[in-house]
């Protein structure tokens, strides 16, 4: 009974927080199209099956970076933990430090045309032709998944060193500490996914977005803000609702 | 211990504050537009050819401007704009701490709601959407607005981050912290050309023909995005030594 009062309260609470969030997006977008020089007149509505139809591409390569960042970021760390000495853990401490100052749009430039140099133009966008083949859809999506996932590594590493540190303490679950890691940052994840996506040609919605604000498309580009803040706002009440009812067991967050 | 994280926020922190100090004394003299050794091609730095840099230390980008005087001027602004957005942050903490303990349940709940909501939102491509907004205004109203919103971003994040509502030294660190987040954030927007406009100069709006460098004039594209990591690494360490340095008292 308690665990059902509780998921309510997490789902009334939720709804509350996202009728501020359309409330925000009104506003934001009421002010955009008053300045707005264009004279298409996108209405919200019309401008739903635009964002829709793009969604599963961002999410492909969101959900296939963050599986990459899982298994390295994990490897990482179970490899820090069991080293001896204390090089390795400083020379992973470094890596992470310097993985979060790296500005990520440079990154993901510079590899772009690294990867242009010495992989081909080919890499470029979703596949090769218009007939669908796995193996190339996959040869597409490593390099941009590979970028992406370098920026979920130190979320990763960092959630699962303060579980390990503070273990002693509490009792902690380090995939409670994850996801709830990766569910605090998922605004920042999907920022890096948009630019990502600008970058090999991947078209998602941060190639919408990007199209609609240099078109003056203010009722767009706040669309496909809103579409990701309502992700964002989803995956943690799915998140919260989970250990709620102790499908996860609650982890100890920190940053 | 506490001997080490001293030192170590009194080096990030005097590295900071000296990039700043310096560039704010040097900004009004650093010749911006300076093109008189064109030769048709940009120059590489002195320590690649010495015979051929024609005195720029650094270099000169893809139309003959002396990339340090450049990067002295465009850490004027990156590193004030942000400080801009980090004191908007911590202002926001403050009366989000002011409220919660002088409050009632309904703002306790209203606070709460507000930050779960403003937290979901992607950082730049708001502040782009805003900025938009912000075009007909003067400059300097736009870069306030950015500015104010990349504070208000980063506090309902922090407060997501769940730091207790009481000026904690977790919560001092995060601010610090923070700092570096909204100089990359920024830098982000003025690449994409809506933050900081030319003629002024940013680190980030150094970097919107990073493309064309890369092939060019590679220390043109290099040496910005390494003055945004080596600040960002400076404060993040500051923020760090911070923590365990209250953490001490």
């Amino acid at each position: 009974m308690r665990r059902l009062r509780a998921a309510v309260v997490t789902v009334l609470n939720a709804a509350v927080a996202a009728a501020i969030m359309l409330a925000c997006t009104f506003v934001l977008t009421r002010a955009a199209a008053s300045q707005s020089s264009s004279r298409v007149a996108h209405g919200l509505p019309s401008v739903i099956p635009l964002i829709l139809q793009r969604l599963p591409v961002t999410l492909e390569l969101l959900g296939s970076s963050m599986v990459l960042a899982l298994i390295i970021g994990v490897g990482l760390a179970f490899i820090a933990a069991r080293a001896r000495g204390r090089i390795a853990k400083r020379l992973l401490s470094g890596c992470v430090l310097a993985l979060r100052c790296i500005p990520f749009f440079w990154l993901a430039l510079v590899s772009q045309l690294l990867a242009a140099i010495y992989v081909g133009d080919w890499i470029f966008g979703t596949s090769s032709s218009n007939r669908f083949s796995l193996t190339d859809h996959l040869a597409h999506l490593a390099v941009p998944a590979c970028i992406l996932a370098l920026m979920q590594i130190p979320i990763v590493v960092q959630a699962l060193q303060a579980t390990a540190s503070r273990s002693v303490q509490k009792t902690s679950a380090p995939v409670a500490a994850v996801l709830d890691a990766l569910a605090v940052r998922l605004p920042e994840i999907i920022a890096a996914c948009f630019i990502t996506e600008m970058a090999f040609g991947w078209p998602g919605e941060g190639r919408l977005f990007l199209a609609a604000v240099n078109a003056d498309q203010p009722k767009l580009a706040t669309g496909v803000v809103l579409l990701t803040a309502v992700l964002t706002l989803l995956l943690r009440v799915a998140l919260r609702l989970a250990m709620s009812t102790s499908l996860i067991s609650r982890g100890i967050q920190d940053a | 211990m506490r001997k080490r994280a001293i030192a170590t926020v009194s080096l990030a922190g005097a590295v900071i504050a000296a990039i700043f100090a310096g560039a704010s004394l040097l900004g009004n003299y650093a010749n911006t537009t300076d093109n008189l050794h064109w030769t048709g091609k940009p120059l590489p730095p002195c320590f690649v050819n010495a015979t051929t840099c024609g005195g720029h230390i650094l270099g000169t980008d893809a139309v003959g401007r002396d990339v340090l005087a450049r990067l002295i001027v465009g850490a004027r602004t990156s590193l004030g704009m942000s400080l801009v957005g980090t004191v908007c942050e911590l202002t926001m903490l403050g009366l989000l701490i002011l409220a919660t303990r002088r409050g009632n349940s309904a703002i306790r709940f209203a606070i709460g709601r507000f930050t779960d909501a403003i937290s979901c939102f992607t950082a730049w491509p708001v502040t782009i959407v805003a900025a938009s907004i912000s075009f007909g205004e003067g400059s300097l109203a736009r870069l306030g607005t950015i500015g104010l919103l990349a504070g208000v971003l980063m506090g309902a994040r922090a407060v997501g981050f769940g730091i207790e509502t009481s000026l904690t030294p977790r919560l001092v660190s995060r601010v610090v912290r923070d700092w570096s987040t909204i100089l990359l954030m920024l830098a982000t927007v003025d690449f994409f050309g809506f933050g900081v406009a030319p003629p002024m100069l940013s680190w980030g709006n150094m970097l919107a023909d990073l493309q064309a460098n890369l092939q060019l004039a590679w220390w043109a594209a290099v040496f910005p995005a390494a003055c945004l990591f080596i600040a960002a690494l400076l404060i993040q360490l500051g923020g760090r030594a911070t923590l365990s340095d209250l953490n001490c008292w």
